[in-house]
């Protein structure tokens, strides 16, 4: 590479680094900003939190863990106040060290939440508050495939017909932790033979495998036009594509799923870490709360918030699973550093 | 042999010869430039190949120096949290590897390895099994710490055995936490790109494609890339010690059992770009380009020879052809065929001459046919042309049935006019009657009418003064008849010659085809006669060929056949006349007369026969027996004594012009030994005249022999006073027709008179002769005459009779007849 290419480059990160630290500071009133999935907090509540707190939130998006660890390992944990991550990530990103903890104090509203999920991964009760829970299971179109599914197997290792039908979500955890479910494993296992069987399984799937990407949510989404016929999808947004098209089925498989917690938190570089714990307080107002969920149609642990939810969105088994289905639900644990490296190896080779 | 091959036998080897040399020349010179553009053309290859290569490592070494340098990397190596590192940061770097991964392709894999070689990370694009295992790359560190450079490359094996470009960066960093920032940077790891040649290989192969070369990246031990499809033998490793003294340089050596031209060029330590170039394969090549120059040779040469065989035939052989046809042409008379050659170089110039020539050759060719055909004098056809021209008409009139007439002319008094003014004016005046003779042709004139598409009228000189008019299709005989008395008148008129007014006559003769004859000879014969009839007739007139003439005209030829018979036979006698003198009464001479003694007809006498031996010139033989016959009868009278007798011989005018005469006699008279005063001869006025000149000096010899000279028939002709001077005479002969009636006309008498006064005044003597009666005897004797000869003195007698006559033996002498009369 020559000089400019490599000057090019260079002044690229250095570009990078200019919008992400000074997007705070150059606004006039007091600006949150927030990394979270997209459409995933209803915009309405939002618009009410800015009114309120003469503020503004600017939402900046990722489109996988992945994406987010990558943004945040960009800047080192800053450049965000806000940033939602799954709860083994809030362990992570804990120790790094890009994290505030979060003063009971700060947020009245953590009174409601159900304590279970505020303890659920090391270091999260006194560096996260809960968002929401949800689970990983497979939509499909039942007018399309040969057969129900009930199994990861039925994703794994597909009939003939689906090659090329499948979407698969761009997570290492959630791809390779599934496909140890199929085998019967746990989905934290660091046994190289395991994982070894998990690497053959995933690589005999490849064919069958569209694409390592997250389903869109709309109506050009693949799975409505019936170019994908089944994909990997988070529990709450299998309603939505439910709504886009009744062929839609979602299923967790038999042999359990992950049980997946979101956790807002407030990063250590934040300048404005009492907005932050305000908006973090905010969202989990009860009555607003059980807004959002119905935006969102995920299990929220805001229990105060329930009482706003009406009882059909608590009898949906997508929503919420029965205490039968969750027996065989784990939650995400953390990796020793040489199983880390494997799934690091695995997943690399997958995406080749 | 012909031109053509003579001349492409010449020509052919002049342009092959040069060509071939020229070709030869050319061909061994392009050879050799293929052969060196062929080397040129690998060596330049393989130092694209090369320069390939090391740019490959290049820019490999300079993406290795900025991914070492990635902040991420940085991160990466300096987090102490194995957790955080493999956790979180090891995905995003192996992400980053797989985008520089995704830019680069051949980076075929990204390696991260520990400062103890073991494998941290790896981004891989290799199907299953890792190129490099640890001892591979505990190998590559070792030699990497011998280096004190940072980037260290090398090509190695891979498992596989393809080879592959190794490039490692040692990374050293400070943590940025821990240590100072003057503490020396420890060795956290190496970045590892393995950098796959498969590109490269592919680049070979097309070039192989294009050169036919094989191309190797290869050491001294073993081939590495190679663009055959098979990874190849390895080339003799001699070669290489070779190839290393010589770079660039192609040597000659054996590949795969086959002779093959090496070109190498070093790449890297111990790493050559090899190109491998089959020896059958440049001399393949080389055949094309020998069967291409043969071909293009043969071509030219075949172009070239077809060229000089349509230029010489264009240029030469052709125009030469025509030419020669053309002068064929002209040489069969035909000069008016076109030489169809129309050029403006020497063959046109050529061509232009012989146009002119013939050009010239039939004007000539008309010239002499018009001086063939015509008379140069008055441009009428000439007698030639006449018979020519009266076959074509006799043949048209046969075929047709129509009448011709011939109208055959003759100047009655042409000689007349001839001898006395000279020959211009008579050249003159037949110029002005050929002139008045076209006139009166009948299409000259139109008075008769012709019939349309007949032949016309002609009218021709035979020769002298004689002229002929042919009158083809007549449709009646009096045309015939008009046209001649038109041309009676015509010539009636006078002809103004040098001031002076002359009048001729003319006698026509006219034969008729088909009642006079049916050929063109017996025509103009029969003409001829009909023309000798008019003359005969009293001249200017006309007369037809009757059958009366065509018997008067055989009678004629039965005479002239008589007349030779007679010669041969020896018919004629001799008769002799006596002269007697007046004075004394003497006998003073003989006049010798010839006599045919014919077998049936009896004696003939000389009017009879003399004109027509003189036409037909028998004469001439004639005359020679009568002086011989003189001669022997003047030797017999001098043996007998007989002297002062003189034997007069009468000499025609054809002897005269035709014989001569003086040699004859002399010859005669020496042969009988006689003298010259025993003999004379007698001319008339007229052949005197025409004589060749004048006679005068025949005269002067036979004078000077002795040999009297008389004048004939004086008083008829022309002869004037002054060539009476000239003539140095003996005596004149009075004709007969005035002595005829001398005693009875004065005017006669008168006559007589002047001509004896005459002769007197010249000093000669004077002879009557056709003396009948005493009469005229006695007048003659009167008026002074000297002597007479005639009946009155007896008939010409034989040779013995008049012998007796001398010797007195006989009665009634002259002498006492010329006592009793002569007073």
């Amino acid at each position: 590479m020559d000089v400019v290419g490599r000057l090019s480059m260079l002044s690229i990160l250095a570009l990078l680094c200019v919008t992400a630290s000074g997007a705070p500071s150059s606004a006039a009133e007091k600006q949150l900003v927030v990394l979270t999935w997209a459409d995933y907090i209803d915009p309405q509540v939002i618009a009410e939190f800015e009114r309120l707190q003469h503020a503004k939130v600017k939402f900046m998006y990722f489109e996988s863990d992945d994406d987010r660890d990558d943004l945040l390992t960009q800047n080192n944990g800053s450049g965000y106040d806000v940033v939602l991550a799954d709860g083994i990530s809030v362990t992570t990103y804990a120790d790094v060290g890009w994290l505030a903890p979060i003063p009971q104090a700060s947020i009245p509203n953590l009174k409601h939440i159900d304590r279970r999920w505020r303890s659920a991964f090391p270091r999260v009760r006194q560096y996260g508050v809960p968002y929401f829970w949800g689970t990983i299971g497979i939509a499909y179109r039942r007018d399309k495939v040969p057969t129900e599914f009930n199994s990861w197997m039925d994703l794994y290792r597909p009939q003939p017909a689906l090659r090329g039908k499948i979407l698969m979500i761009k997570h290492a955890r959630d791809v390779i932790g599934m496909a140890l479910k199929a085998l019967g494993y746990s989905q934290n296992s660091g046994d190289p033979a395991q994982l070894a069987q998990a690497r053959e399984l995933l690589l005999a799937q490849k064919p069958f495998v569209r694409a390592y990407s997250y389903v869109s949510l709309s109506k050009e989404s693949a799975l409505v036009t019936g170019e994908v016929w089944a994909a990997m999808v988070f529990s709450g947004d299998s309603i939505t594509l439910r709504e886009l098209d009744p062929n839609i089925a979602f299923v967790i498989p038999k042999e359990g799923s992950n049980l997946g917690v979101d956790y807002f938190t407030i990063m250590k570089s934040s300048t404005n870490k009492a907005l932050a714990a305000a908006f973090i307080n905010f969202i989990h107002d009860p009555q607003r709360n059980a807004r959002i969920a119905r935006f969102v149609h995920y299990a929220t642990p805001n229990l105060a918030a329930q009482r706003y939810l009406p009882s059909a969105y608590f009898k949906d088994p997508i929503i919420y699973p029965s205490q039968v289905t969750l027996k065989n639900f784990e939650f995400f644990a953390p990796l020793a550093p040489p199983a880390a490296k494997l799934r690091n190896e695995i997943f690399q080779t997958l995406l080749q | 042999m012909k031109l053509q091959p003579r001349i492409l036998l010449i020509l052919v080897p002049l342009v092959v010869a040069p060509l071939l040399l020229l070709s030869w020349v050319a061909y061994a010179q392009l050879r050799k430039t293929a052969e060196e553009k062929t080397f040129q053309q690998v060596d330049t290859v393989l130092d694209q190949l090369a320069r390939q290569i090391q740019s490959e490592l290049q820019s490999t070494e300079a993406n290795i120096q900025l991914f070492a340098n990635s902040p991420l990397l940085v991160r990466y190596l300096t987090t102490a949290s194995a957790t955080e590192r493999y956790a979180l940061i090891q995905p995003a770097l192996m992400r980053l590897f797989h985008s520089y991964q995704r830019a680069y392709p051949d980076y075929g894999e990204i390696r991260l390895l520990l400062p103890n070689g073991d494998e941290d990370a790896r981004v891989t694009t290799f199907a299953s099994t890792t190129p490099l295992d640890r001892a591979a790359d505990a190998a590559l560190l070792s030699t990497f710490a011998k280096t004190q450079s940072d980037i260290d490359s090398m090509f190695v094996h891979g498992n596989g055995g393809e080879l592959m470009l190794v490039v490692a960066k040692r990374l050293l960093f400070r943590d940025p936490a821990s240590d100072p920032t003057t503490a020396p940077p420890t060795l956290r790891g190496y970045l590892v790109i393995t950098h796959q040649l498969g590109a490269l290989r592919e680049q070979m192969v097309q070039y192989h494609d294009n050169l036919g070369a094989v191309l190797l990246v290869t050491d001294p031990g073993r081939t590495a890339l190679s663009s055959e499809p098979d990874v190849a033998t390895t080339p003799d490793p001699a070669i290489f010690t070779v190839l290393k003294q010589r770079d660039g340089q192609h040597v000659l050596g054996s590949y795969q059992n086959a002779a093959a031209y090496f070109l190498a060029h070093r790449v890297h330590p111990g790493l050559y770009a090899v190109a491998v170039l089959p020896e059958y394969l440049l001399r393949e090549s080389m055949q094309g380009l020998t069967t291409a120059a043969a071909s293009i040779l043969l071509a030219v040469l075949v172009i070239t020879v077809l060229l000089i065989v349509f230029g010489l035939r264009v240029l030469f052989l052709t125009p030469i052809a025509t030419l020669n046809q053309a002068v064929r042409a002209f040489g069969q008379g035909n000069f008016i065929v076109p030489i169809g050659l129309q050029r403006h170089d020497e063959i046109g110039t050529l061509a232009e001459s012989f146009r002119r020539m013939a050009k010239n050759l039939q004007r000539s060719n008309e010239q002499i046919r018009h001086v063939a055909y015509h008379d140069s004098l008055t441009g009428l056809p000439n007698r030639h042309m006449f018979r020519e021209y009266l076959a074509n008409v006799l043949n048209d009139s046969i075929r047709s049935k129509q009448r011709l007439a011939l109208l055959y002319l003759d100047v009655d008094n042409f000689k007349q006019v001839n001898d006395t003014l000279g020959h211009h004016v008579g050249d003159k005046l037949l110029k002005e009657i050929a002139k008045r003779l076209t006139h009166c042709l009948r299409n000259e004139t139109g008075r008769i009418d012709a019939a349309p598409d007949a032949a016309v009228d002609m009218v021709a000189r035979l020769g002298g003064d004689e002229f002929i008019v042919l009158l083809p299709h007549l449709y009646e005989s009096q045309d015939a008849d008009i046209v001649a008395q038109r041309i009676l008148a015509e010539m009636a008129g006078p002809f103004t010659l040098d001031a002076r007014d002359f009048h001729v006559t003319s006698s026509i003769g006219i034969a008729y085809y088909p009642e006079n004859g049916s050929d063109a000879d017996l025509l103009i014969k029969h003409a001829d006669i009909a023309m000798y009839h008019a003359k005969s007739s009293g001249k200017n007139n006309r007369q037809f060929f009757t059958d009366a003439l065509r018997q008067a005209t055989d009678t004629r030829y039965q005479l002239e056949q008589d007349l030779r018979r007679a010669l041969e036979q020896n018919q004629f006698v001799l008769h002799y006349q006596p002269q007697v003198e007046l004075a004394s009464g003497r006998i003073r001479g003989v006049e010798a007369l010839v006599r045919w003694c014919h077998p049936l007809r009896g004696v003939v006498l000389p009017d009879e026969f003399i004109p027509l031996a003189e036409e037909t010139g028998l004469i001439l033989p004639l005359g020679r027996w009568i002086i011989e016959q003189a001669c022997r009868q003047a030797r017999e009278w001098q043996d007998a004594g007989i002297d002062g007798v003189r034997l007069y011989v009468n000499i025609s005018n054809v002897q005269l012009n035709r014989e001569p005469v003086w040699e004859l006699l002399a010859q005669s008279m020496q042969r009988f030994g006689i003298a010259g005063a025993r003999i004379g001869v007698e001319f008339t006025e007229t052949s005197m005249l025409t004589a060749p000149g004048h006679g005068v000096e025949l005269i002067r010899r036979l004078r000077e022999h002795g040999i009297a000279v008389s004048l004939d028939d004086f008083g008829t002709g022309y002869s004037s006073l002054n060539n009476l001077r000239r003539f140095a005479l003996d005596s004149l002969k009075i004709d007969r027709s005035f002595v005829f009636d001398v005693h009875q006309s004065a005017d006669s008498a008168a006559i007589v008179a002047a001509i004896i006064a005459l002769a007197k005044s010249f000093n000669l003597a004077v002879i009557a002769e056709g003396v009948e009666n005493t009469q005229q005897l006695t007048h003659l004797a009167a008026l002074g005459c000297d002597g007479v000869q005639g009946n009155l003195f007896g008939e010409a007698l034989c040779a013995d009779d008049i012998t007796e006559l001398f010797l007195g033996v006989g009665s009634g002498s002259p002498a006492e007849l010329v006592r009793r009369y002569v007073s």
